[in-house]
């Protein structure tokens, strides 16, 4: 199913009633404090479930995968996997109203399919061979899903089948670096039959770059896409920052760019503000950025992992792109 | 520290914990800490005797002491990297005759590896005098500029007794931010652990260890972000050897250990960063 044609699915009616109350709610709030080219993050919140997203975040999803810990999932009969967790966003504190509570919160980091047997992440997400007591999840406790996302009836499956799920064969290569190069590569006991993403082997940014997009499990949850990153700051040879709405989770998430309607890696999620304040009840909130008081979202740039991918681009490549991809549909 | 000294040495404990001997270790079960003072000769005679006892007969004791052995193979290791990175000729040839000197008595070992470590802890204490000031932030940098989080999920949050032992670093860390007049909270603002024991009896010396760690973490970034070049730090050894040791603080022991392997101070600063960011996930959210 195309994002165009799924847009014609319903939501859930209570979910959608919430979803325009807190647009609305923003909206007031910050009409008067926005200025020009410093959106706070998540001023506005651009996070969108894949089923109602555009056509190159539909695109980057089919090769984004969620990190679980093997503890989240057991193969069952048929070959089938089934999610074992049970533990909610609202049940980590989150408040009850705020977007996606409901959710399950199980993902513990994010990344993309760089060749159909290799995925990227960032470092602190997977840890090397030699460091097993890292922060991340040892390669053998590491399972990878695919379509882990909110179905066209509103759910999120539970049962996946063997293609869409795969473990770590062994940790390829990768850096860890606080405040530098933080990725990871990863080769996967089996290859999958899904298209790997353009990944940009340039230091630099293509001319184009515009509006950022990033795919991935923000908070754990089911894949959302978050669109409407600019570029804050580009000085930098090891990353990048932008402002884009993101969370504990989207670390390993692909930074897309679209190169007339082509979606490119240009980077990859790292590291960034809290995502979070307490309410007065006590409960979590996401973070509202005023203008000027957050330090932005940082990206590892592709460059650092082109080399391990199956379909890395130059910027003369990009230069010379004249297929255009049709902007309302991922088909 | 060559293979044979190791073995020689273990066989040695070994043999002493295979006698038949019904006599209880005499004094208090030593801290690890206190090991490895043993280990450098740094106790009384009176308390070193002690602890030899516990050595002897306490195989939870011996195995400490041979964990803490295996760490400190990493010494000898990093010396030699000081000595053709770091360190002027003169010093280079002093410290040359002194292993010299330690591979002499690999016949004696147990006086052996105390004189000899002992040295080494001489000559590290030396380098401890050659260390940059503790302070490097001026009135107006924040500690936390350009501080960025990292974006996992808590699906990887260390256990119970792991995090207890990074509340003990964030408390140095909180205790180095006062000295430098810096608001005692983390990147964004969070409350950071104030477990600081050491005023009082109940304060473990791995607890002290912990703490003191993150202070000199704490000092290392002020250094980096200050413009200062971040020094070698050779108390990170004994840090390294206790830490390994005990299995405290499990997190930080890759990092810890870059930092020790560092060659250049930008090397250095960036293990320090990697440092504080994975101790910062013992903060509780």
């Amino acid at each position: 199913m195309t994002c165009a044609a799924s847009e014609r699915v319903n939501q859930h009616l209570p979910q959608r009633l919430i979803n325009v109350f807190h647009g609305i709610a923003l909206l007031m709030v910050f009409s008067t404090t926005v200025q020009a080219g410093e959106k706070p993050i998540y001023g506005t919140d651009d996070r969108n479930e894949i089923l109602y997203s555009d056509a190159v975040a539909c695109r980057a999803a089919l090769s984004t995968v969620a990190i679980l810990p093997r503890s989240a999932v057991k193969k069952g009969i048929n070959d089938r996997w089934k999610l074992q967790a049970a533990e909610t966003l609202g049940d980590k504190g989150w408040c009850a109203d705020e977007r996606f509570s409901d959710q399950l919160s199980v993902v513990a980091c994010s990344g993309f399919l760089i060749a159909n047997n290799r995925v990227v992440t960032a470092a602190h997400c997977i840890n090397a061979a030699d460091d097993p007591y890292g922060p991340g999840l040892n390669c053998d406790s590491a399972v990878f899903v695919f379509d882990y996302k909110i179905a066209d009836d509103g759910e999120l499956p539970l049962l996946y089948r063997s293609d869409q799920v795969r473990t770590c064969e062994v940790v390829l290569d990768g850096e860890e670096i606080t405040g530098g190069p933080d990725w990871r590569v990863i080769q996967l006991d089996q290859p999958v039959a899904r298209n790997a993403l353009a990944v940009l082997n340039s230091r630099d940014l293509p001319a184009e770059t515009g509006l950022m997009t990033v795919v991935g499990h923000p908070l754990g949850l089911p894949m959302k896409s978050a669109r409407n990153g600019t570029l804050r700051k580009n000085t930098s040879e090891h990353h990048f920052v932008l402002n884009i709405d993101s969370y504990e989770g989207n670390s390993g998430s692909g930074v897309i760019a679209s190169v007339r309607g082509v979606p490119v890696v240009v980077g990859m999620l790292t590291s960034g503000s809290k995502d979070f304040v307490y309410a007065e009840q006590s409960c979590k909130r996401s973070k509202i950025c005023e203008p000027g008081q957050c330090r932005g979202e940082t990206a590892t740039r592709a460059s650092a992992f082109s080399g391990w991918a199956g379909n890395a681009v130059t910027l003369q490549t990009l230069v010379n792109l004249t297929q255009s991809v049709p902007a309302d549909s991922c088909s | 520290m060559t293979e044979s000294f190791d073995t020689d040495d273990q066989n040695l404990a070994l043999a002493s914990l295979l006698l038949d001997n019904p006599d209880p270790p005499l004094g208090d079960k030593p801290t690890i800490v206190e090991l490895w003072d043993w280990m450098h000769g740094s106790l009384s005679p009176q308390r070193a005797s002690e602890v030899e006892t516990h050595v002897a007969r306490d195989p939870d004791i011996f195995e400490q002491w041979r964990q803490l052995r295996l760490s400190e193979s990493q010494v000898e290791q990093y010396v030699v990297v000081a000595d053709s990175n770091e360190l002027d000729e003169s010093t280079t040839g002093w410290w040359q005759k002194i292993r010299g000197t330690i591979a002499n008595m690999s016949m004696q070992p147990i006086k052996g590896i105390a004189v000899g470590l002992t040295m080494v802890m001489v000559f590290v204490t030396a380098g401890l005098l050659r260390q940059a000031p503790e302070t490097g932030l001026d009135g107006d940098t924040d500690f936390w500029t350009e501080w960025q989080s990292p974006k996992q999920n808590s699906a990887t949050n260390p256990d119970e007794d792991q995090q207890a032992h990074l509340q003990l670093v964030l408390s140095g860390v909180s205790v180095h931010l006062q000295t430098e007049q810096q608001p005692s909270a983390g990147p964004d603002g969070e409350v950071l652990p104030d477990t600081d024991c050491r005023g009082t009896a109940a304060c473990s010396e791995e607890s002290r260890l912990l703490f003191s760690l993150g202070q000199r973490v704490a000092a290392a970034r002020s250094l980096c972000i200050g413009g200062h070049t971040l020094a070698t730090d050779d108390t990170l050894l004994k840090t390294m050897a206790v830490l390994e040791a005990s299995q405290l603080a499990l997190l930080l022991h890759n990092p810890l250990n870059s930092w020790i392997d560092a060659t250049t101070s930008e090397q250095r600063c960036a293990a320090v960063d990697t440092v504080i960011g994975r101790a910062l996930s013992g903060v509780v959210k």
